[in-house]
């Protein structure tokens, strides 16, 4: 672990960050048990970079389009469910996206979706169904939402709804669809994809990583090893929307809309200041070591970044409750909609989490179907968050904090 | 941000984070009975009747008065009834400010301010409703389609004082949207004030316990949270930069007439200070205030009162907005250092409003900050 003094300078330096001022000092080298991590995310062979995660950078700016034409209402359903799949329905190449780099990719966020190695490896059926239930959240928005762009929202009615001086959409229950998919990819896309299946032992030491890794041996026509190339697809998912992918602190928060940017969100919180910083340090740590064979210290370095990557999900999960929680209470019934809609999204998200106590989420999918479905968030009354009460927000808040290590009122920030 | 010093931004930074950090971290369970003897009663007496009301009336006859204007003008397009109109324009957005931060009760429920003065206003939304010749005004997606931002674009936005006449003459659509515009402004304030006076001045006067629904508790929410967002942020620090990392000039307010943002941020402040220190709506009958409960309960700040202190950051902020133009994007565009150094005097207010009033006053903080998503 790292000395007491050495966090402090770095929280420090967070706060500085975090208030948008040029000046940044995250980038500190460190040792530990042996490992030595560079100053910023810069690893080379013989004078030539060996990171790379561009594919990583195309998915998450498929899911910025995504979300952004999700309130574009001249979308079809048909093309919103090509930006997801990037193909038709019969699977032949489209070009659905604004930026014609995304168009020529073959990726897409679809495939990505609910695909970890960890996770759903053996759960084909699973993961069909959360992709199913993206397809159906995109359906709906075009269904449900669309038709009723010029319609006040009302119990059991869909509509707009005034959250300060904007609008926001809702379904006939109060929830925003387009949030429902943008936070719920934070967790089946990008968190799953990075902690659940690159940095899972799965992937890294597949068929014979790890001894070519040992050896020096790099991928055919690549400077990296395999092993080395599946960390940075890991770091891609959380940094690959920087500008500066090596020293992503200048704008942390503001890279993408999805991990970064609640991790800088939950950075801004002065409860877990040091959280970007600690995750950092781990993927820097850990790449360092894979590079030096290290696999004991690359192991820990995987624990400590399930952990705190998780608990960002659950600290975004518990804040949106208790923030509905409070603006309810105020009377502002859009607002209130606004920050369960986003607390839904990243409540689905938890079922994508992982304890490294454990090997498994903090919450599993039957526990999260719990919290969103009859028996929780959408269970108040027919009419969803119309009918929802204080107790239902504080008790599911209360739940999800009790499996983390922080409590609600860190969370809650409130003020 | 250009034009800004390092130790500035951090100065600001600081200074905001202070604000977040301090506030007292209050159990949930919010007792009902009076925390001290000072009588929240009397000062919601005078708020109603020395204030709020008589502020109603005024704002609600300015806008009757535009509403006339505005027809004769639809009828005849000419220079002078123009003139006229927007002479009548300008009085009642004027009068707005006074009534802008009572965002309690009915104004509340009919979300008022959201209808009457959200801008930057949106002019492409504009033109489309004045050519579909159909909306639905009371819908939260227009917002910034309507209120005094959408009049002070179609009497100043649309070209020369010549060509918007013609424009008004030559195609009637113009005129039905500046009327269903006026229209609506003169119903909701006639709704807010008969609100008032029939039936909700009691209900407010009769809250007068210390609970997060209290009128008292509520009242000031609204006022700190207009002195942060509307008076600090909307009127200054956007066009100023300080949220953007570069000028904003189009975002100040009335920025079509160009010469009225002074004017109105004026007001604005010379109503805080004026409900702030207890003086009735036009300087007639004055009263208890948050001036009085604060110096009342002996809060302290520094060697002074905190009361003092609340003043001294407004008059600071007038001193500075009376030596500039008339026109705020004015100053964005060419100094504006200027509208920083006013930003900074609001924001101290700010952190004594909202940290050390709310503390002293055992008042908790009822809104948050949108997170932008």
């Amino acid at each position: 672990m790292r000395k007491p003094a050495l966090s402090l300078a770095l929280s420090a330096a967070t706060l500085f960050t975090l208030s948008s001022c040029e000046e940044e000092n995250n980038n500190t080298n460190f040792s530990e048990n042996g490992v030595t991590a560079p100053a910023t995310y810069t690893f080379e062979r013989n004078g030539q970079s060996t990171v790379s995660y561009e594919g990583q950078t195309t998915r998450l700016a498929m899911g910025g389009e995504l979300n952004a034409a999700l309130l574009d209402f001249s979308k079809t359903e048909e093309e919103l469910l090509e930006m997801y799949a990037n193909q038709d329905a019969n699977g032949n190449p489209v070009d659905p996206f604004m930026n014609p780099a995304l168009n020529a990719s073959t990726k897409s966020l679809r495939s990505k979706t609910a695909a970890s190695y960890a996770y759903f490896n053996t759960s084909a059926t699973e993961s069909a169904a959360i992709k199913a239930d993206f397809e159906n959240w995109i359906g709906l928005q075009v269904q449900e939402i669309f038709p009723y762009q010029n319609q006040a929202a009302a119990p059991g009615v869909a509509g707009q709804i005034a959250d300060g001086s904007s609008a926001r959409f809702v379904n006939g229950q109060g929830l925003e669809y387009n949030q429902a998919v943008g936070k719920g990819l934070i967790g089946a896309l990008v968190l799953d994809q990075m902690i659940n299946n690159y940095l899972d032992a799965g992937v890294l030491d597949a068929g014979t990583n790890r001894e070519d890794n040992s050896k020096g041996i790099t991928a055919e026509g690549k400077p990296y090893t395999t092993m080395e190339h599946k960390w940075d697809e890991a770091y891609g998912y959380l940094f690959g929307g920087a500008a500066n992918g090596a020293d992503p602190f200048t704008n942390l928060g503001g890279d993408d809309d999805f991990l970064n940017k609640y991790l800088g969100r939950v950075a801004g919180d002065e409860d877990f200041a040091n959280i970007a910083v600690e995750i950092y340090n781990a993927l820097k740590l850990g790449r360092a070591a894979i590079t030096e064979g290290n696999y004991e210290v690359r192991d820990q370095q995987v624990a400590i970044i399930r952990e705190k990557l998780s608990e960002i999900i659950g600290i975004r999960a518990v804040y949106y409750l208790e923030t509905a929680k409070q603006v309810m209470a105020a009377g502002d019934t859009g607002t209130a909609f606004h920050d369960l809609s986003e607390a839904y999204g990243f409540i689905y998200s938890l079922r994508f989490t992982h304890n490294p106590a454990t090997n498994q989420p903090y919450f599993s999918a039957a526990e999260v179907e719990n919290f969103l479905g009859s028996n929780g968030l959408l269970g108040d009354g027919p009419n969803g968050f119309w009918d929802i009460k204080a107790s239902t927000l504080e008790n599911i808040a209360q739940d999800i904090a009790a499996s983390f290590n922080f409590t609600v009122a860190q969370a809650a920030n409130l003020n | 941000m250009k034009k800004v010093s390092l130790s500035k931004m951090i100065g600001l930074a600081l200074l905001l984070s202070a604000a977040l950090s301090c506030t007292p971290n209050e159990e949930e369970g919010e007792a009902n009975e009076p925390i001290d003897n000072f009588d929240r009663s009397a000062m919601l007496v005078h708020w109603a009747d020395d204030y709020a009301i008589p502020a109603y009336q005024n704002y609600h006859q300015s806008t009757q008065a535009l509403l006339t204007a505005v027809n004769t003008y639809v009828d005849n397009p000419t220079a002078a009834q123009h003139s006229a109109t927007h002479a009548a324009f300008r009085e009642a957005y004027r009068a707005w400010q006074a009534v802008s931060f009572l965002a309690i009760g009915p104004a509340e429920e009919k979300g008022l301010r959201n209808f009457t003065n959200v801008y930057p206003t949106d002019t492409a939304g504009i033109l489309e409703f004045v050519n579909v010749a159909s909306y639905n005004l009371t819908l939260p997606s227009t917002f910034n389609r309507q209120g005094f931002p959408a009049i002070d674009y179609l009497l100043s936005g649309l070209g020369t004082l010549a060509e918007t006449n013609t424009r008004f003459g030559n195609d009637p659509r113009y005129g039905d949207y500046l009327q269903a515009l006026a229209e609506r402004l003169e119903l909701l304030a006639g709704n807010t004030l008969a609100d008032w006076e029939n039936d909700y001045r009691q209900t407010f006067v009769s809250r007068d316990g210390s609970s997060a629904a209290a009128s008292v508790n509520k009242m000031v929410n609204d006022y700190v949270f207009h002195f942060e967002k509307e008076l600090r942020a909307g009127k200054v620090g956007i066009p100023a930069g300080v949220f953007s990392g570069n000028t904003l000039p189009q975002s100040v307010e009335a920025v079509y007439t160009d010469t009225l943002s002074q004017s109105l941020f004026l007001r604005s402040l010379a109503a805080h200070r004026n409900f702030f220190t207890g003086m009735g709506f036009n300087g007639q009958a004055s009263g208890e205030s948050l001036q009085s409960y604060l110096d009342y309960l002996g809060t302290q700040h520094g060697a002074g009162l905190l009361s003092e202190a609340i003043v001294t950051q407004m008059d600071l902020a007038e001193g500075r907005a009376q030596n500039l133009a008339s026109s705020f994007r004015q100053e964005a565009e060419s100094n504006p250092q200027a509208l920083l150094a006013i930003y900074d005097d609001l924001q101290q207010g700010v952190v004594y409003l909202k940290v050390d009033m709310l503390q002293a006053l055992n008042v908790r903080v009822d809104y948050i900050d949108a997170d932008g998503d």
